[in-house]
């Protein structure tokens, strides 16, 4: 019976070191705890032994060494490579807003002449968006005396 | 050469060595495999797999400890990563046939469990296998196989004793 209870208490999980201990005592010098588990002479029949195997042909380690090797290795080369490229990307990003010009209002220059008679006639005579010719655009939206005009930068 | 000259030679990425250094223990790590797995077949993939990552990560290896060991202990680990899977691919073969109301059998074995002694250590969990052919077949101490399995060597302790009893009784009701 105390055996009984001894495996009982030898599988609850966690052990103290101290019950582990008192308990690998009774295991080894417990005539029937031993005769309730296999020795190991007993188990070593039970299984292959590294004697039983002189017929079986040797394991090659670089028959898939040499080929799956280089993959593992060009793998990692990949991600290498691929974290050199978004750092370089994220690194051209930083480096092209820092010297692309502000974004913001294109400063212009417009010459307008009106028709001291008729204040609807009016001519463009110069348009310019940073220094650099501009082409106006003129559009009637329909309403009397609304005229919108616009200037387009020109891009080659 | 001994073999400490042999690892040497063989972190410097001499082949040769490393081919040298294997051949002295590699029936060890198939005998483990196939204790392990069961099968010829399945044993031999898991042995060559353990081979191919000793090899790719042999640079890491602290020459002061045992090759043979540090090399089973890869094994192991190869041979539980394939029960898993295994254990996963019957687990949908086994619903699949319940769906089809008829239930799919298991692969048969082959190998040394073809015969009963080879099917009793599979009557074991992957784990209380792994602890008993490394402490019984390999010599490993219950505290090495705790830094293997990840557990406390208590737990090690337990699953050895449960192995030991389960397979008594495989063997008393088989006689």
């Amino acid at each position: 019976m105390a055996c009984k209870w001894v495996r009982f208490a030898y599988r609850l999980l966690p052990l103290p070191a101290w019950r582990a201990f008192l308990l690998d005592r009774h295991m080894d010098s417990c005539p029937s705890c031993q005769g309730a588990a296999l020795d190991d002479a007993e188990i070593r029949s039970l299984g292959v032994t590294p004697s039983g195997l002189y017929n079986e042909p040797p394991l090659s380690p670089f028959a898939a060494g040499l080929h799956a090797a280089p993959r593992r290795s060009s793998l990692r080369l990949s991600y290498a490579h691929g974290l050199f490229l978004a750092a370089v990307a994220v690194g051209a990003v930083i480096v092209v807003s820092r010297l692309a010009p502000p974004m913001g209002p294109a400063q212009g220059i417009v010459t307008i002449m009106e028709d001291e008679d008729d204040s609807r006639v009016f001519a463009v005579l110069e348009a310019k968006i940073s220094g650099e010719p501009a082409r106006p655009v003129v559009f009637k939206p329909g309403q009397p005396g609304m005229t919108i005009v616009w200037f387009e930068k020109i891009i080659n | 050469m001994t073999e400490t000259e042999l690892i040497r030679t063989a972190q410097l990425g001499d082949r040769d060595a490393f081919a040298g250094l294997v051949s002295c223990h590699e029936k060890k790590l198939l005998a483990l495999c196939w204790n392990m797995m069961g099968d010829r077949e399945e044993a031999r993939d898991a042995a060559q797999e353990a081979l191919l990552q000793a090899f790719q990560n042999f640079a890491s290896f602290d020459a002061g400890r045992s090759f043979a060991k540090w090399l089973l202990g890869i094994g192991a680990k190869r041979c539980l990563d394939r029960l898993r899977k295994r254990r996963t691919f019957l687990k949908y073969f086994q619903d699949y046939g319940r769906e089809r109301g008829r239930p799919a059998d298991a692969p048969a074995m082959g190998g040394p469990g073809d015969g009963r002694t080879g099917r009793l250590l599979q009557k074991l969990s992957p784990r209380e296998r792994a602890a008993i052919s490394l402490a019984v077949f390999e010599d490993f101490s219950a505290r090495e196989i705790a830094a293997l399995q990840g557990c406390s060597v208590n737990t090690v302790r337990v699953r050895l004793f449960n192995a030991r009893v389960k397979l008594k009784k495989e063997v008393a009701d088989g006689l």
